[in-house]
C-alpha cells in the first residue's frame, strides 16, 4: 500500500446529527483532490477501523462533535485529544481510537500513521439516535468541514483551529 | 468492613453500559446490568420502509458486524417471499461472512480478551511486550477486512448485499489474490489455538443452555435450525414460541430467557459445542490437539473456540474462492407480496434473529431484531451471580477485573443496544454498613 493522506469519514447516514461524516465523504466525492489522498466512509469506530490506519503517512478523521454550538466547525490535533478532560467525538470512542493508533505505533512502526488528526463538526449536546431526520444546520456545516479539510491537505488553513 | 468497588468505564468491550453489584456479608444481594437502549428504536423506524432497504438500514445498527445484519435480513426476506438463492449466490455470501469473523474474532481475541489472560491492564501494554503476537492479530484483521472490502464494495460496511444475492458479485480473478494471505492466515490461526488454549483459564464449568444454530451440511453460519444441549430443534419461524423477551425494572433492554425456563447462552462457544462435527478438517484437528476438551460449558473457554472458529473460516474461505464460480446473475428476483418473514444467522457473537411482515408491495408494517448480546445478557448475569463469591474477597482491582472478563467472555456488543457501560460493585457487611 503506498503512503498516502487518508481522510476517514465517520458517520451513520441514518443517524441524524451523526451522518455529519457520511455527508463530507459523499460531498468530497465531488472533488478534485489531490492524488494520494484517499476517502473512507465507515460507521464503525475504535479498534474495529485499526487497519483503516494502516500504512497510511497522515490520517485525517472527520466526525461529530458531542457539545459545542451547533454547526461549528474545528480542527483537532491528535495529542489535543488527549489531553482533553470531555472526550467530545461522537461516533468514536476516544479510548478506542487513540489505543489503535498507539498499538500500531507499537506493533508496526513503519505502517502506522504519522500524523493524525480530527475535522470535527460540533452537534450541540444532545447524542443523536438512529432514525433521526437531518437537521438544517447539517448541509451548510459539512460544507464548511470539507472547505476546511481540503485546505488542511493543500496547506492553507483557513480557520484557526481548536 | 464497608467496601465499595467502582469502575467508570469498563474498557475493551464494543459500547458502553453498565453494571451494579451490591455485596453484603459475602453474599449478592442485587445486580443489575443496566443496558440503556433507545427502547427497539430502530425497529419502530424501519415501520413503512421497504423490504430493498433493509439489508442497509439495518447494517447500521451495528458498526461491528453489519454483515450479520445484512445476511439475517436477507433471509427474513427471502423467506417472506418463497425466494430460492442460487448456491453459487449462497457460496459468496459465506464467504463475505467468514471475512467478518475473521476481522472480528482476531480482534477480540487479541485486543479485547487476550490482556486480561495475560495480566496486562490494556491492549497497549501487552503490545509493548508481545509486538509480534499484535502484528500477527493484525494481519489476521486486515485480511478478514480486506476479503469483506474487496466483496462488499466498501471498508467496513459493504454495500454489495442485497435480498436475492448481491447488486454485483466479485470476479474470480479479484479473489484469488486473496489465497496465499488466506495460507497465512490459517497458520496464524493455528498458532492462535495453540496459543490461546495454554492460557491459565480460570476453572468455572457451569450448567449452561447452550443455543446456536445447526445446518445438516455444514457449520451453521449463514442459516439454520436452532437447536440447543437441553432439545431444542426448532426453524427460525418457531424462535417466539421458543423464546421470551422479558423486561426488567433496570435496564431498557429486553432480556430472553427459553420460554418456561431460564438464560441461554449464544456465541462461538454455544457454535462449537453443538456443532463439533460440522468443523473443517484443520478446525477439527486444531479443536482436537489444544487439549481444552469440547464440549465445554465453561465460559472462560470462549476463546479458544473463538479461535477454532478463525482456523474453520480461513479454511473454508480458501475452499471457497478456489471453487469460486461468480454468480450470474448475481441475485434472484424478489417478488413482495403479503407476507411474513424470519431470518437468522449466527453473528461473530451469536444468533442474530430478524422477523418482518410486509404488505403487499413489500413495505414493512412491523419488524423485530433481536441482537446476540440482547439473548446473553441475563446469561452475563447468572455468569456473574455464580462468579462473584469466588473472587468477592480478592483485593478491589482485582475483582473487578475478574468481573470484567466475564462480560468480556461474550465479546459483547453493546452498541448494537445500548450507549453506556460503567461497573460498580457495592460491598458492606452488617458490622459496617
Amino acid at each position: 500500500m503506498n503512503r498516502s493522506t487518508r481522510v476517514i469519514c465517520i458517520g451513520n447516514p441514518y443517524g441524524g446529527a451523526d451522518a455529519i461524516g457520511a455527508l463530507v465523504a459523499r460531498m468530497l466525492r465531488g472533488e478534485d483532490l489531490p492524488e494520494g489522498v484517499e476517502i473512507l466512509e465507515v460507521s464503525g469506530s475504535g479498534l474495529s477501523i485499526i487497519d483503516l490506519l494502516y500504512g497510511a503517512s497522515t490520517v485525517i478523521f472527520v466526525d461529530a462533535l458531542l457539545g459545542g454550538e451547533k454547526g461549528r466547525v474545528r480542527r483537532i490535533e491528535l495529542y489535543e485529544l488527549l489531553s482533553m478532560e470531555e472526550k467530545p467525538l461522537i461516533s468514536t470512542h476516544e479510548l478506542d481510537l487513540l489505543s489503535s493508533v498507539e498499538i500500531l505505533r507499537i506493533s508496526d512502526p513503519d505502517m502506522a500513521p504519522e500524523r493524525i488528526y480530527v475535522i470535527g463538526v460540533e452537534i450541540g449536546d444532545r447524542i443523536p439516535m438512529l432514525g433521526e431526520p437531518y437537521e438544517n444546520w447539517m448541509e451548510g456545516a459539512a460544507r464548511k468541514a470539507v472547505e476546511l479539510l481540503l485546505s488542511s491537505i493543500r496547506g492553507a488553513d483557513p480557520l484557526e483551529k481548536g | 468492613m464497608s467496601r465499595r468497588i467502582h469502575v467508570d468505564y469498563l474498557a475493551r468491550v464494543e459500547g458502553e453500559g453498565g453494571l451494579d453489584v451490591f455485596v453484603e456479608d459475602g453474599e449478592i444481594k442485587d445486580l443489575r446490568l443496566n443496558i440503556f437502549e433507545p427502547p427497539r428504536f430502530f425497529e419502530g423506524w424501519l415501520r413503512g420502509r421497504s423490504y430493498m432497504e433493509i439489508p442497509d438500514l439495518t447494517a447500521r445498527i451495528c458498526g461491528i458486524c453489519p454483515v450479520a445484519y445484512q445476511v439475517s435480513g436477507s433471509n427474513a426476506v427471502e423467506n417472506a417471499f418463497g425466494v430460492k438463492i442460487t448456491k453459487e449466490i449462497r457460496a459468496l455470501r459465506r464467504l463475505l461472512y467468514l471475512g467478518e469473523y475473521i476481522e472480528s474474532h482476531s480482534l477480540h481475541i487479541y485486543l479485547l480478551a487476550l490482556p486480561d489472560f495475560l495480566g496486562y491492564e490494556s491492549a497497549i501494554s501487552m503490545a509493548k511486550d508481545h509486538p509480534d503476537v499484535v502484528r500477527r492479530a493484525l494481519r489476521m484483521k486486515r485480511l478478514g477486512n480486506d476479503l469483506m472490502t474487496a466483496i462488499g464494495g466498501r471498508e467496513v460496511h459493504p454495500v454489495s448485499m442485497r435480498p436475492g444475492g448481491f447488486y454485483r458479485a466479485v470476479a474470480r480473478e479479484e479473489l484469488e489474490p486473496f489465497l496465499p494471505r488466506l495460507r497465512e492466515g490459517l497458520e496464524d490461526a493455528i498458532w492462535t489455538v495453540k496459543f490461546v488454549s495454554k492460557l491459565d483459564i480460570p476453572d468455572f464449568t457451569r450448567d449452561i443452555e447452550f443455543v446456536a444454530l445447526r445446518h445438516e451440511e455444514e457449520y451453521g453460519i449463514v442459516d439454520g435450525r436452532i437447536v440447543s444441549n437441553k432439545g431444542i430443534d426448532i426453524s427460525p419461524d418457531k424462535y417466539d414460541e421458543t423464546f421470551e423477551e422479558i423486561q426488567v425494572p433496570y435496564s431498557t433492554s429486553f432480556h430472553s430467557v427459553v420460554r418456561g425456563r431460564r438464560e441461554y447462552f449464544v456465541g462461538p462457544l454455544a457454535r462449537v459445542n453443538l456443532n463439533m462435527d460440522k468443523l473443517s478438517k484443520e478446525a477439527q484437528m486444531a479443536m482436537k490437539e489444544c487439549g481444552i476438551p469440547f464440549p465445554n460449558s465453561n465460559p472462560f473457554t470462549s476463546i479458544v473456540a473463538r479461535a477454532i472458529e478463525l482456523v474453520l473460516a480461513m479454511e473454508e474461505s480458501i475452499q471457497i474462492i478456489e471453487s469460486y464460480e461468480k454468480p450470474d446473475p448475481p441475485y434472484v428476483e424478489v417478488q413482495p407480496k403479503e407476507s411474513i418473514g424470519y431470518g437468522v444467522s449466527e453473528a461473530p457473537r451469536g444468533i442474530l434473529y430478524h422477523s418482518y411482515r410486509f404488505d403487499e408491495e413489500g413495505k414493512i408494517l412491523y419488524a423485530k431484531i433481536v441482537s446476540p448480546t440482547a439473548q446473553n445478557q441475563r446469561q452475563i448475569e447468572a455468569d456473574l451471580r455464580e462468579w462473584i463469591p469466588k473472587v468477592i474477597d480478592l483485593p478491589i482491582e482485582e475483582a473487578t477485573l475478574k468481573c470484567e472478563m466475564v462480560i468480556r467472555n461474550y465479546d459483547p456488543c453493546i452498541s448494537c443496544s445500548c450507549h453506556f457501560l460503567k461497573l460498580r460493585v457495592h460491598r458492606k457487611s452488617s458490622d459496617n454498613p
